[in-house]
């Protein structure tokens, strides 16, 4: 028995993350489960680790959330756990705490959103939840800090006490003979069963997992033929009917709902979901979103430009020019500079998020889009990383955590990359506007149509042939609207910020550094003669048929890093200012003269891994090298394929 | 429960007229956006001489369209808020809290926009940009006049109580 | 009895039983034999359902309610 060990688990939105907060202080560490790419947060209260396990509505094998909360507490064998339960949500909530107690671990209940409770009229008798839970149970209103201090008192009394083993909460005569009969075969199995009553359960369930443990045991299959003989095909059923029965009975002692209140939810989605009006409504909101992140980072931009300048000027009239203060400027500041550029954008769409999360209303949002997502071989919550990825990539894909099944996560992760993100439309406007300067708008948004095209063509080539076989089910709880506390959804914008500062910020910052090196050495040389323009010939062969030159290609190499730092190496190869009013021109030029090609650059510009801050992403949602390393080929791919295409029917080659 | 009949009468009073101001106001939204289109289109690339001051949205007709859907899609949500009033209490007062809400939450772009679009200004010295337009004062009008239905929405157990709610099903 | 699928809006089952290899699953939401479940809309292109069961509001696409059979009431 771990002594210091504490697991916190809920249904997910019964407030678990607040209560993790206010009892560990926010100083969680993050990481990931071992082997998945679900989410693992530990934190500490006093001398007591919590672990803060997924958010589930039950422990089916079946669901990967389900299993890492279920093997976790039968493999650690935390102290307590600690489940959290909606008060206005009662009979759901206590599903899992009656799957717990089945455990046999001590639990410890809180019973959260009391305010809700009351708003909504609904009266609980916590005290006698209790007797009928034999556990403690402890009401509060989280994110009012209500009740948290008496939470902490309970856990670090439980912590010291050694449990006594409850008397298990008993199913119906009939179901609990034959639980006695298995459970003595388990016990005749293995004299060290931790837990026969629970393993008899379980097989009574057909329960996946356990029946695959034993198998896998010597002589397993005999305990599972004679168990077979025992249990009757349809027990999983009397089993979570006899558990819901409980669950009412406990709810008629325990629940009074003095009055009928006024629906609030229900009256919104009336609006919200309206048959009519509920898609208009949501491209408006996510169009509002797009909005409030591109315009109010602005400003904040022009800042951090403003002062990369001014940094600049500072070192470079203290220090001269030397290979130092190059170093520091084009190096390090410029380094930096390219993370801090990207984060206005970045917190401010984590904070449209959060609050629409927050508010409830990104679920109506998977809801009304699921079925045209299911068609395109995705999942309704894809829907709304894919409209951020025309803002930034980077947390587009850091979005699609939310999406339960791997299969869905990873076709969005790898189309993602085709919503052409903000950065990529500097160089539309420079280039497709030197080509056709009334027409600009419709070049860049035939790009944009063609990136959404192949998106959808893409996914549905990778759900065809990949991954085939079953489709995730789209089970998904539309849970009250709440207004969303400034507190709550700045804590949440920060979490998910900061995360992108620790991974993207250290690969920007090094790409940025080494481009540095290779454009400055040799000294003395002309860029003409630097390392980078090597490297720019080197790889120039590979772009032959595209007709790309050395230029075109080392811009390539740089948009790799960043997209928004295309134009600026066009500028300094090209010997003229970024600013410049010709840049365009030049480019154009550059480009053999031709609108094809140049449109061809576009395209490859538009296709390609958008930046190494998508990579370290793209890295951290999937877990895996192999599908990172494909995320990349395949739009390195895809993009040569498309520009070479272009080429070819815009008559290049006759 | 305090029984404040006379509070919740004139709030519903509130919400009622609201609709109306909303319907006008919206179409008005509507109207200016289309046009400016049209006015914006001869100047989409010069700088001088626009009596309007509206070429500093000139190039961005997607930009209208949107603002003018937007504008649109308001005005029939407000109407048919106005048509269900009779038959179905429930559905249309939802529908004008919710066209509010939208309402409310854009108002708070558009001011949150005009001053990113000052400080920008202020820090690129190009002071001239963010002047407004007529179009914009009536998003801060529409603001103000929504903003009281955020005070309705807090009381709302108490003044919408007896709008027939449609969750009847117990366990 | 008619599918869960087959249930019209404001029409109310009693859930009578559940076909489906995500059963567990389905039965933790609350669907379970005895239970009443009302359908409250469809999305506006037709998939998913949203349901109110056990007070909360539940949605499920259609294929998956084809394995849930229940017994009109009311």
């Amino acid at each position: 028995m771990s002594e210091q060990n504490v697991a916190l688990i809920g249904n997910p939105n019964v407030g678990k993350t607040v209560i993790f907060n206010a009892l560990t202080g926010s100083k969680a560490h993050v990481a990931n489960w071992p082997g998945v790419t679900v989410e693992k947060k530990t934190g500490k209260l006093g001398d007591i680790l919590i672990t803060d396990l997924p958010g589930t509505y039950s422990l089916t094998p079946t669901a990967l959330d389900d299993l890492i909360a279920r093997n976790f507490i039968l493999e650690e064998s935390p102290k307590v756990v600690i489940d959290i339960i909606d008060a206005t949500n009662l009979e759901r909530n206590l599903y899992l705490g009656l799957l717990l107690k089945e455990i046999g671990v001590p639990v410890i209940f809180v019973l959260n959103m009391m305010d809700i409770a009351s708003q909504k009229k609904i009266d609980i008798d916590y005290k006698k939840l209790a007797e009928f839970l034999q556990s403690p149970v402890i009401p509060t209103t989280a994110i009012k800090n209500e009740g948290i201090e008496e939470l902490k008192k309970i856990i670090t009394e439980n912590i010291k006490i050694e449990s006594e083993q409850n008397d298990p909460i008993l199913y119906p005569e009939e179901l609990e003979e034959r639980i006695t009969r298995i459970q003595n075969l388990v016990k005749g199995f293995s004299k060290n069963s931790k837990n026969p009553r629970w393993i008899a359960i379980k097989l009574m369930e057909l329960d996946e997992k356990v029946t695959e443990d034993i198998k896998n045991q010597p002589n397993g299959e005999n305990l599972l033929n004679s168990a077979s003989q025992i249990v009757k095909e349809d027990d999983r059923i009397s089993l979570a009917s006899a558990r819901y029965s409980y669950i009412k009975d406990i709810v008629n002692a325990c629940v009074k709902k003095t009055a009928k209140v006024f629906d609030s939810s229900e009256f919104l989605d009336n609006f919200f979901l309206n048959k009519y009006f509920g898609i208009p409504i949501f491209f408006v909101i996510m169009w509002g979103i797009f909005e409030f992140t591109f315009s109010v980072a602005t400003p904040l931009m022009t800042l951090v430009e403003i002062i990369q300048e001014w940094l600049g000027t500072i070192i470079i009239n203290g220090l001269g020019e030397t290979l130092f203060s190059s170093f520091l400027v084009g190096g390090l500041i410029n380094g930096f500079g390219s993370i801090f550029i990207f984060l206005p954008n970045i917190f401010l769409m984590f904070l449209g998020i959060s609050f629409l999360e927050d508010s409830g209303y990104l679920a109506r949002a998977a809801f009304v889009m699921d079925r045209l997502m299911y068609k395109l071989g995705l999942h309704g919550r894809s829907f709304v990383s894919m409209l951020l990825g025309f803002g930034c990539n980077v947390p587009a894909i850091m979005s699609t955590r939310a999406i339960e099944s791997e299969d869905d996560r990873i076709i969005t992760i790898m189309v993602n990359q085709n919503m052409s993100c903000g950065a990529r439309l500097p160089v539309y406007v420079l280039i497709g506007g030197a080509i056709w300067k009334n027409s600009a708008g419709s070049i860049i948004f035939s790009l944009y149509f063609i990136g959404i095209v192949l998106a959808i063509g893409i996914a549905l080539i990778f759900r065809k042939f990949i991954f085939k076989g079953k489709r995730s089910p789209f089970i998904l709880e539309l849970g009250d609207y709440r207004s969303p506390t400034i507190k709550y959804t700045l804590i949440h914008m920060w979490e998910r910020g900061r995360e992108f500062i620790k991974k993207a910020g250290t690969i920007i910052f090094i790409t940025i550094v080494i481009m540095w090196i290779l454009q400055t050495f040799p000294l003395g040389a002309e860029i003409n003669d630097s390392y980078l323009y090597k490297v720019g010939e080197f790889f120039q062969p590979i772009f032959n048929p595209l007709n790309f030159g050395v230029i075109a290609v080392i811009g390539l190499i740089f948009g790799f890093i960043a997209k928004e730092v295309v134009v600026s190496s066009f500028g300094l190869l090209l010997g003229v200012g970024e600013g410049a009013a010709n840049l365009g021109q030049l480019i154009v030029q550059n480009l053999g003269n031709s609108p094809i090609i140049a449109y061809s650059y576009l395209v490859f510009v538009l296709l390609y891994t958008p930046c190494v801050a998508v990579i370290g992403a793209v890295y951290k949602e999937t877990g895996s090298k192999k599908w990172t390393i494909i995320s990349v080929v395949y739009a390195f791919v895809l993009a040569y394929l498309m520009a070479f295409l272009v080429q070819l029917i815009g008559g290049v080659y006759f | 429960m305090r029984n404040n009949g006379n509070g919740n009468n004139s709030s519903l009073r509130y919400l009622n007229i609201i609709v109306i101001v909303n319907i006008i106001f919206s179409f008005s939204i509507f109207l200016f956006e289309i046009l400016a289109i049209w006015i914006d289109i001869p100047i989409l690339f010069a700088s001088e001489g626009d009596p309007f001051g509206v070429s500093e949205f000139s190039g961005n007709w997607f930009d209208h369209i949107i603002k003018g859907m937007i504008g649109l899609l308001l005005t029939i949500i407000f109407i048919r808020s106005l048509i269900n009033y009779n038959q179905n209490r429930s559905k249309a007062r939802s529908f004008a809290i919710g066209g509010s809400f939208i309402i409310l939450g854009l108002g708070l772009l558009y001011v949150l926009i005009w001053i990113a679009q000052f400080l920008d200004s202020a820090l690129t010295q190009s002071l001239h940009e963010y002047i407004w337009y007529s179009g914009f004062r009536l998003e801060i009008v529409l603001l103000i006049i929504n903003f009281p239905v955020l005070a309705i929405w807090k009381n709302k157990f108490k003044i919408f109580q007896n709008i027939n709610s449609t969750t009847t099903v117990n366990v | 009895m008619v599918l869960l699928s087959d249930l019209k809006i404001g029409e109310v089952g009693i859930i009578k039983n559940i076909n489906s290899d995500l059963s567990s699953r389905l039965n933790a939401m609350g669907l379970i034999p005895g239970v009443k479940i009302k359908l409250l809309r469809k999305a506006p292109i037709g998939d998913p359902l949203e349901f109110e069961i056990l007070h909360y509001s539940l949605s499920l696409r259609k294929e998956i309610c084809k394995d849930v059979e229940v017994e009109i009431s009311e």
